[in-house]
């Protein structure tokens, strides 16, 4: 009996791994040669037009023309050697020389055009929006964009890298000029079709197993080698988790090398010195962008800009980032770290803010401004009236942000203390949250989306102008419009920094949404087998390990890693290669593959059933006595 | 003669009771609020230039379409075999049901099917022994109530933390990738022994209450103890009362393996084991209408085929039913 169910389990297994469909012979990386990293959503499909599911795809296994650093707000040239308007309506690109796709074939201008007009018949794009009207292949090595009229400079140079509805990765036009741009968008690229991914970056897709991970392999072969020099990992491998505690518990024992999980970083550290983030203080995070307070400018007295620059007055940042979420002062301006990195003093930000902006936690202020707009607590319940009615506010949001909701309360207290009254509305994100704010039935609101842009224009076309898709508020100011048509037809630093700070100055003095704090994104990384990871000092790529990130600064910091050690000749492909850590020196126990731990494992396990089995035998020899 | 007609009448009704079954699930998760395409843009948190790709993909779905017309597109690619495509993972959902759905089985199966013999043959001890019962019925009762995700996690922390003794999680190691070799079948053999000990040890509690109970009240029955007066031995009186006590844990063991396909969602998640129960969380939570359909179809065609199953070998094992429809 015992025998035939211990037969039948074997043949279980065995069937269920044919089941799925494995064929491949055994192999195990070596550890100091591979990255490890994770996301919360399993590795299924690598499309590269749609945006897939598997990291590097976008950056690593394809390249942009351009690869932006979001940290620092800076266009670095990839396949393009530098791109420049060389009339009012045509946009040149020079590519790098000595490009060559995965197969061996070169890269040519041919494949810049078939690219961005195979994202239009895909349907994923409408260049002709932004006025393009033509592309043209002037030689091998230079492509013109050529568009009707004078084009939004600013909004093409978005393009030039790939993103949510952004951009274009370049394919090779050998490859994809025979599949139709119809059958695309169902396209997964795993299994037969991974053949497609004839790519021109430094890693080649080697295999997704099932939903559980995906093997990224280095292309030893790559053009770049010249010019950036050879990537570390010789394998990156995604995993799929989706538990932070499980994250955590990888991260301490050395099991992921980086990702973009929320776990408790001080006290990871402390059971595991060689882990990393961005800050080596509080909040360690990477602060990514500030999180606003909008006011819904169409509902009275939300329309006076005294009204909400007295709130912005009461609001005390300090307070937020201490008590509330994970996060980092904010700047009165809509920018996070990146921008202001990079126009803090050509634009002279902070001498705006001394002149224009307001001061925080300055209670005594708002109460006057308060005052003076008229509205005052004329029956003495510590609420004011606004037209004879108590002033009370309606704060809406998602019911699963946390952040938000810790965010939220503090700043409804802070607000009690100026006699304004808010009520904190909540529920599921598309049904409320948002219909909220695109139907504009809210006062105050919180949100970051429109300040997670990768450009200055991009922010404040999102924030203030009149169609802005993160302009929630509804504020409406023909003088913005103006300047940012303005801003849209230039590619001029000095220029642009001239309108960045006109549109400051509006934004301080008219105060359309408070910047409450500032937002980080979650980032640890393990110095273990890996170094040189982008931080705060070194801020090279950027610490965002989620898909469709990857020429956003993602590819940057996995191609610019090191090895910790420099990889010796030891690296003998068994499945006891770890074995070489117990060199490295103290506690770095990564015991679930030694083979001494291996042994002890097996009776642990049997432990489990064995204690059963004596609780069951005890009866057993009772009954006999009987 | 009468058992073809039986069978006949029970096909019938599990017939219906699957075109029923399978309406809902098409029908209740498009009841939900909400917009599938709309949360994944919310998600991937872009403003501006959604509403092209709203449309793009709602037509990639077909969600434009009147939802009379989506109902007659499910139920013909339904018999094409198509499930259709997952919009959370973007891969068509037959793929990602194939992938997740072994290792659903490797685990739960042994789970159910030795939970089920050990824990009936320790709750049949304890039914007719009172000495042993006193001292297992407290332990069977604290298995039984015990969250099986909070036992999970313990083990996850003893045993694969602190004492580092078993791999605690994934179904086998990072850096290898399956194939046939005794290296992996091992290494996966590893990975599979705590999520198994979670839910083996757990349901050992509940198949051994319900079978001391069932046994307490056969002994008691009358025709135990008209055999006892006849002089029947304790092995013939156990014999009897087993068999007649077995039959509604036969009844339970059914509609536990026809659930297994939904998976086990908070040990998968514990141990981030891959397998359906977490697939069936997240396409719930963003609602990826076409892999909901698709998994429960699964979770349907199984109970159903489970029920079914019961009811033959009901037949069988109970010569009461059997008497009913022959004589009937």
């Amino acid at each position: 009996m015992k025998k035939a169910i211990a037969m039948g389990l074997v043949a279980i297994f065995l069937a269920s791994l044919f089941g799925a469909g494995y064929g491949l012979a055994a192999e195990s990386l070596p550890r100091n040669e591979t990255l490890y990293t994770a996301n919360s959503a399993p590795p299924t499909n690598a499309n590269p037009f749609t945006g897939g599911s598997v990291l590097g795809i976008d950056g690593l296994v394809f390249e942009p023309l351009f690869m932006f650093n979001f940290m620092t707000g800076e266009l670095k040239p990839w396949l393009a050697e530098s791109a420049k308007w060389v009339g009012d309506n045509v946009f040149e690109v020079k590519l790098r020389s000595g490009l060559k796709w995965q197969d061996g074939k070169p890269l040519t201008a041919e494949d810049v055009k078939f690219s961005y007009e195979y994202y239009e018949k895909i349907g994923l794009r409408n260049w002709g929006n932004l006025g393009l009207k033509e592309i043209k292949v002037v030689d091998d090595r230079t492509v013109q964009f050529i568009f009707e009229g004078t084009p939004n400079y600013q909004l093409w140079q978005l393009q030039m890298f790939f993103g949510w509805g952004q951009g274009a990765l370049i394919v090779p036009k050998h490859v994809f000029e025979n599949i139709n741009p119809e059958d695309i968008p169902k396209m997964t690229f795993t299994g037969d079709e991974m053949k497609y991914l004839v790519g021109s970056g430094a890693y080649k897709l080697k295999e997704v197993v099932g939903q559980e991970k995906a093997i990224l392999e280095r292309n030893d072969d790559w053009w770049g080698v010249k010019v950036f020099g050879k990537p570390g990992p010789k394998y990156i491998v995604q995993l799929y988790v989706t538990d932070n505690n499980q994250a955590a518990n990888m991260f301490i024992k050395g099991d992921l090398d980086v990702g973009t999980y929320y776990i408790d970083i001080v006290s990871a550290k402390q059971k595991n010195p060689k882990l990393a983030s961005w800050l080596d203080k509080y909040p360690y995070f990477p602060p990514v962008a500030p999180v606003l307070l909008y006011f819904n400018t169409k509902h009275a007295p939300l329309d006076n800009p005294k009204v909400r620059r007295a709130i912005a007055m009461a609001i005390n940042p300090y307070q937020i980032v201490n008590q509330g979420p994970i996060s980092d002062l904010p700047k009165q301006v809509p920018f996070g770290p990146g921008l202001l990195t990079k126009w803090s003093d050509k634009v002279g930000i902070d001498g705006l803010i001394s002149q224009y902006g307001w001061k925080y936690g300055d209670v005594a202020g708002a109460i006057k401004l308060l005052d003076e707009a008229g509205i005052k607590d004329t029956d003495g319940d510590g609420i004011r009236e606004y037209n004879g009615k108590p002033l009370k506010l309606k704060f809406v949001t998602c019911a699963g942000c946390n952040d938000w909701l810790q965010a939220g309360e503090i700043i409804a207290n802070q607000l009690k203390a100026v006699g304004i009254e808010v009520e904190i509305e909540k529920g599921d994100w598309t049904n409320f949250f948002m219909k909220s704010l695109q139907n504009g039935d809210f006062d105050l609101a919180l949100h970051w989306s429109g300040t997670f842009q990768p450009s200055a224009y991009a922010v404040f076309n999102m924030l203030i102008s009149k169609d802005g898709g993160a302009n929630y508020g509804k504020y409406e100011n023909p003088q913005v419009d103006q300047i940012l048509q303005e801003f849209g037809k230039t590619v001029d630093e000095n220029k642009e920094a001239q309108y960045i700070k006109q549109l400051c100055q509006i934004w301080l003095q008219d105060v359309p949404a408070v910047p409450v704090y500032m937002a980080t994104l979650f980032y640890e990384a393990n110095t273990e087998y890996w170094t040189n990871w982008p931080n705060e000092k070194n801020p090279y790529g950027v610490p965002i390990f989620w898909t469709n990130y990857g020429t956003w600064g993602t590819a940057l910091a996995l191609l610019g890693v090191k090895p910790a050690k420099a990889p010796a000749s030891e690296t003998t492909t068994t499945s006891s290669a770890p074995a070489t850590t117990s060199s490295s020196g103290p506690s770095t126990s990564s015991s679930s593959e030694s083979p001494a731990s291996s042994t002890s494992s097996g009776g642990g396990g049997i432990c489990g059933p064995a204690a059963v089995v004596l609780l069951a035998a005890v009866p057993l020899l009772m009954r006999r006595r009987r | 003669m009468g058992f073809k007609k039986y069978l006949a009448r029970k096909t019938g009704v599990y017939l219906i009771t699957f075109l029923f079954a399978v309406t809902l699930n098409w029908l209740l998760p498009r009841l939900m609020p909400g917009n599938p395409i709309e949360g994944m843009m919310a998600q991937a948190g872009t403003g501006g230039v959604n509403e092209a790709l709203i449309e793009f993909y709602e037509k990639l779905y077909g969600l434009d379409q009147p939802l009379w017309k989506q109902f007659v597109n499910f139920w013909s690619s339904l018999f094409h075999g198509d499930l259709g495509y997952s919009i959370l993972y973007r891969a068509p959902v037959t793929d990602i049901i194939r992938h997740a759905l072994p290792y659903d089985i490797v685990v739960l199966l042994p789970a159910i099917a030795l939970s089920w013999l050990v824990g009936n043959w320790l709750g049949a001890i304890a039914g007719k022994n009172k000495r042993y019962d006193r001292y297992t019925m407290p332990i069977f009762y604290f298995l039984a109530s015990m969250p099986y995700f909070w036992f999970a996690m313990l083990l996850v922390y003893f045993v694969g933390v602190e004492l580092g003794w078993l791999p605690y999680q994934g179904a086998y190691d990072p850096s290898t990738v399956p194939s046939f070799s005794a290296g992996f079948v091992l290494d996966f053999l590893k990975h599979w022994i705590l999520p198994f000990l979670s839910l083996f040890v757990v349901m050992i509690g509940s198949w051994a209450i319900g079978m001391r109970n069932m046994i307490i009240y056969e002994l008691e029955a009358d025709y135990v103890r008209y055999l006892e007066a006849l002089g029947g031995s304790e092995k013939l009186l156990t014999k009897h009362a087993y068999r007649n006590a077995i039959l509604p844990q036969v009844t339970g063991l059914a509609l536990q393996l026809g659930l297994m396909v939904a998976g086990a969602i908070a040990t998968e998640i514990v141990f981030n084991y891959p397998g359906i129960g977490v697939l069936i969380m997240n396409a719930a939570l963003s609602q990826d209408y076409f892999l909901l359909q698709g998994a429960f179809l699964m979770v349907v065609i199984s109970v159903l085929l489970a029920n079914f199953l019961i009811d033959i070998i009901y037949a069988f094992i109970d010569p009461r039913v059997r008497a009913s429809y022959t004589e009937g």
